[in-house]
């Protein structure tokens, strides 16, 4: 029996003589210096650990996964199992979300739906209703037939805007519905019209209302504007502190990229006195978008600390990946394998036009329908190959080594450079490699050390 | 006899300078635990893993799945 490296073992160097080896089916990382990274290198290229290694590192390394007795075959056989045992189980409950309408009441200067506004006013302007809503919490119960943790069932408000006035009666219906059916909610909005909003949302169990605030006022004003040019953060503010005058759960959102991010630093002190805390009932947290990891130095995230408030950075690694942020997490997580890349397979999303969507990017994309509601429960062929998407079912992915943990990337890229999601994407994980993960070593290490002393 | 060499005793530069001994291999865990080999026989047995295994998303904020791809689609709209 031949022992050899783990074919799902690799290597993110770190520091001038530091490198983290990282093994996506154990959930391994570990830190090995510059001899240790070789000797893998030179028994990966002879295909065996020699006899002659030493015992003691060969053990070591066997007890983490990186050292295996499998043949390669036999280790994408067993990583195939895992992703997908996981993934169906990750599958159900679904998160259910409705689109009350497109259209919105800001123009933010990065909004990845900008483009729906050229289908015209009539269009952007179609809303649910009464009996649309019927027909979506039919469906819901369809898709949960039969579930076994009715706890977690949730529904959640988006758009467009979720949260515009003229729209309240179908929102308060959604609710009500919510409520009837043993549902807990999350409403997703610009925030601008939540201090109106605040009384009717209280009268229902609501999980957390997420606003976005993207830096100081100057700052958050000159991205996050209304159709006639007006900034949106004194009224915002307002509507985040009516709403925890009802007690309503806040989580605020700060979009970061290369453009605010020097300044977002300097949106703590609003969020000091708005009394932002570590609870959960009004949270905060940073967005970094993948502009950020290119166009800036990683590094800047760092110098956030002592500035922006630990809560906002305690979740800032989530932002990189849940793939491997849990590896980096202080206490006991474990790393589990996902075997996806992102949630489109447990999210279903209901348009005002009848049509279901599984990615959240693709909305109103109607080449990326997965079926339909109306008039009843309809899935398409679409529906199977948004939500059984894996690696290893990916022509290019199922023998690449990283795909535990990169999950064939995001299917909407993969159908933007290939024309179709049937294939891999590795734009954003080469990302991962060269600028996440160096970000949650660092992090880690200066938390090891403030704890070690 | 031996005799002395010319230049014997001349000190050549670096060649008495000590030839510093390879580190030995070091291997630091940073993840505190790793995945059991039984975690797969579960999964062949069809076991439920608990919710708090599997949810790995803290609310199921739909702007996250947006977060999975860093958010770059925000910078590049899908064409019509």
């Amino acid at each position: 029996m031949t022992t050899r490296v783990s074919y799902y073992t690799f290597t993110v160097q770190v520091e001038e003589n530091g490198f983290l080896l990282i093994n996506g089916i154990s959930g391994a990382v570990d830190f090995v210096n510059s001899t240790a990274a070789n000797l893998l290198s030179s028994w990966e290229k002879a295909g065996e650990v020699p006899c002659e290694a030493s015992e003691a590192l060969v053990t070591q390394l066997k007890a983490r996964g990186h050292v295996t007795e499998r043949t390669p075959e036999e280790e994408i056989a067993t990583a195939q199992v895992i992703c997908e045992g996981f993934k169906n189980r990750r599958a159900s409950p679904k998160k259910h979300i409705l689109v009350v309408t497109y259209d919105c009441n800001l123009r933010c200067s990065y909004c990845y739906e900008r483009h729906l506004r050229t289908r015209g006013q009539d269009w952007l302007e179609e809303t649910l209703d009464v009996e649309r809503v019927d027909q979506i919490f039919a469906a819901i119960e369809q898709f949960e037939r039969g579930v076994s943790h009715r706890e977690m069932l949730s529904i959640g408000l988006y758009g467009g805007e979720p949260l515009l006035w003229k729209n309240r009666a179908v929102v308060e219906y959604i609710l009500e519905q919510g409520v009837e059916m043993g549902y807990s909610s999350t409403i997703s909005t610009n925030g601008f019209r939540l201090r109106e909003f605040a009384p009717l949302l209280s009268k229902y169990p609501i999980d957390y209302v997420q606003v976005t605030l993207d830096g100081p006022p100057e700052v958050h004003n000159a991205r996050r504007f209304t159709a006639s040019g007006e900034g949106t953060f004194d009224r915002i503010m307002q509507g985040i502190k009516e709403a925890r005058k009802y007690q309503i759960p806040i989580r605020i959102r700060t979009t970061v990229d290369s453009v605010n991010a020097p300044f977002v630093p300097n949106l703590n002190p609003y969020l000091e006195a708005l009394g932002v805390s570590e609870g959960r009932e009004l949270e905060a947290y940073l967005a970094p978008t993948s502009d950020l990891w290119k166009q800036y130095d990683p590094h800047v995230l760092d110098s956030y600390k002592g500035k922006c408030s630990t809560q906002m950075l305690a979740r800032l690694p989530r932002r990189t990946s849940r793939h491997i942020e849990s590896a980096f997490a202080a206490d006991s997580t474990v790393w589990i394998p996902s075997g996806y890349y992102c949630k489109a397979e447990n999210n279903v999303f209901y348009d005002p036009f009848g049509d279901l969507y599984t990615c959240v990017q693709a909305l109103g994309w109607r080449e990326h329908t997965v079926g339909s509601y109306l008039p009843t429960l309809d899935l398409n062929e679409s529906y199977e190959l948004w939500t059984s998407r894996t690696p290893f079912n990916l022509p290019e992915c199922q023998d690449c080594r990283y795909a535990p943990v990169c999950g064939g990337g995001c299917a909407l890229g993969s159908y933007r450079a290939n024309g179709t999601i049937v294939s891999g994407n590795c734009g954003s994980f080469k990302r991962l490699l060269d600028g996440c993960i160096p970000y949650l070593y660092r992090h880690w290490k200066k938390n090891e050390m403030r704890a070690h002393g | 006899m031996s005799e002395k060499v010319p230049g014997q005793d001349k000190k050549v530069p670096g060649k008495d300078k000590e030839v510093p001994r390879e580190e030995a291999p070091s291997v630091e865990p940073v993840s505190k635990q790793t995945w059991s080999e039984t975690g797969v026989e579960e999964l062949e047995e069809g076991a439920d893993a608990p919710p708090r295994v599997l949810a790995d998303c803290e609310g199921g904020c739909v702007v996250s799945t947006c977060e999975a791809c860093y958010g770059d689609r925000c910078m590049e709209p899908p064409p019509d």
